[in-house]
């Protein structure tokens, strides 16, 4: 009877660590990463005064940990923030690590219609970022949105709203964004939204989520659309859904800063660390994720060996955005059951 | 007729009345450790995960040989390795099952059944459901105690999941 159980747990010890055991560990592929960041100072839209702090911050500590992997990078952005001492300009800019000088451009002027306006920027921005390289199912594309995004029943469609003058703008709808940038990107595309409405982009994945949201009135008569305790029936509703849906293992991740139907605040209503009231809600729990040195607003490397992953930052964003803010503003994931890790120091 | 009846109703009771003198109800725990191997579609290879299960079965009758059960069960799996920058991460099975048990010989014994869980995936706050067909294996040390040998089949989306782990049972009959 021992020798049989034994035997038993040495097979059970094999099983264990045959199936990823030699399984060969491959080369970085390179990472591109495309940040959108508008303000809308003096336009027809209510200025934002904190993208400008998410969108350097992203950009600052990304490169850092770009170069902190030893990754070959490549970064595209459009921001419409003022830089000292010259006009407000709708800029597209790109650099790289094999070409750490910025290369500019700007929007023709001789665009008219929306569907004109969406196909120059997307391929203005991605083909900045792609440059003259081919991508491969390795590599790794990052796009970063920060500003007014529009929600479900808005006249001008569903998404991000992009300046291109200050009084000119046009929507850039989530299906688009994906139909541009997933068709012609061969790797993995993590998506991280920062705006209004921003979990529209979450919609139908592969796995069934477990919030409930109800809608909530205050005294004043406001409402918005809160997160509640999850109900067992609705778990098991979504779970019931996902598992006998069509949807399948995407190579797409998104993760938005809220729920389809809430917005997203430009700052945590209940700060809890240093310089957050300067940062976006969300994108503050972002930068920390990454490692941004949150005190001296400053690019940081990070701990040797350390990597992100998609569901990591998810996690954290999600369990470190104070729990009165969550409630109206709850970040949203969509993911395949693989977890993706988008960066290895 | 009054005598047929009561004839009738006896025999009826008979069978009861027989399993009543032998019929036990038997509580068990079931704790056992190893390993499970996902086959997920669009994949050419298995990934592994260590797994932790315990199985609750405070809703078990034994009747001579034969035992049955409706457990409660929970399964935690650890995350697997990277591969290609895609792993699988923790995840957490509730479930509840029902199981047939048989006692062929002295000191062994076997229970054959199904679960309906919950596969929480807790880093991504989101679920999927999962029918598993099992089969648990006891070598009884002691009346109470077994080394426990359970084998996992299990069926969700796109993904097809094998377990195979080691561990211990505890019962009482009373």
């Amino acid at each position: 009877m021992k020798r049989k159980i034994t035997a038993i747990g040495i097979a059970i010890l094999l099983f264990l660590s045959s199936c990823d055991l030699f399984m060969q560990q491959q080369e970085k592929g390179r990472i591109y990463f495309i940040a959108v960041g508008l303000g809308y100072r003096n336009s027809v839209y209510n200025a934002l005064y904190n993208t400008i702090n998410d969108y350097n911050g992203m950009l600052e500590q990304m490169e850092c940990l770009f170069k902190q992997g030893g990754y070959e990078y490549y970064i595209s952005c459009y921001d419409d923030f003022e830089t000292a001492g010259q006009e407000r300009v709708y800029r597209f800019s790109a650099w790289s690590s094999t070409r750490p000088e910025a290369a500019c451009s700007y929007f023709p002027g001789t665009l008219e219609s929306e569907k004109e306006k969406q196909e120059y920027f997307l391929d203005t921005i991605y083909e900045n970022a792609i440059s003259d390289t081919d991508p491969s199912y390795d590599d790794t594309l990052i796009f970063y949105y920060t500003g007014h995004g529009r929600g479900i029943g808005d006249k001008k469609a569903e998404g991000p709203v992009i300046l291109d003058s200050p009084t000119e703008d046009f929507p850039l709808p989530y299906s688009i964004i994906n139909k541009k940038l997933s068709s012609r990107f061969p790797g993995r595309i993590l998506y991280i939204y920062d705006c209004c409405y921003s979990g529209l982009s979450t919609e139908d994945g592969e796995l069934g989520k477990t919030e409930s949201y109800k809608w909530h009135e205050d005294a004043y008569g406001n409402k918005d659309y809160h997160l509640q305790p999850p109900s067992v029936p609705e778990i098991i509703a979504n779970a019931w859904k996902a598992t006998f849906s069509a949807s399948e293992n995407k190579k797409d991740y998104v993760i938005s800063s809220s729920h389809k139907y809430q917005l997203s605040m430009e700052y945590d209503d209940r700060p809890s660390g240093p310089n957050q009231e300067r940062y976006g809600a969300f994108t503050y729990q972002v930068l920390r994720y990454l490692g941004y040195d949150m005190q001296k607003e400053k690019a940081m490397p990070v701990e040797q060996g350390s990597s992100f992953s998609v569901a990591g930052l998810y996690r954290y964003v999600y369990d470190n955005m104070s729990s009165s803010n969550r409630k109206h503003q709850t970040p949203n994931i969509l993911t395949s059951r693989l977890d993706f890790e988008f960066l290895d120091i | 007729m009054k005598k047929g009846l009561l004839s009738a109703v006896l025999l009826i009771l008979l069978p009861f009345s027989i399993a009543a003198s032998t019929l036990a109800y038997s509580p068990y725990l079931n704790l056992a450790a190893g390993g499970n191997a996902a086959r997920l579609e669009n994949e050419d290879f298995f990934r592994s995960q260590a797994s932790l299960e315990a199985v609750i079965g405070l809703l078990g009758m034994r009747v001579g040989r034969h035992q049955i059960a409706l457990p409660v069960t929970l399964c935690y799996h650890t995350e697997s390795p990277k591969v290609n920058q895609l792993f699988l991460t923790e995840s957490l099975d509730i479930g509840v099952g029902i199981r047939y048990g048989y006692s062929p010989m002295q000191g062994y014994r076997f229970l054959l059944g199904a679960d309906f869980s919950y596969r929480y995936y807790t880093r991504m706050n989101a679920g999927l459901l999962l029918l598993s067909l099992v089969e648990e294996n006891f070598f009884d040390i002691s009346p109470v105690l077994s080394i426990l040998l359970p084998l996992k089949l299990s069926l969700t989306k796109g993904e097809l999941d094998f377990s195979l782990s080691l561990g211990i049972s505890l019962r009482y009959d009373f």
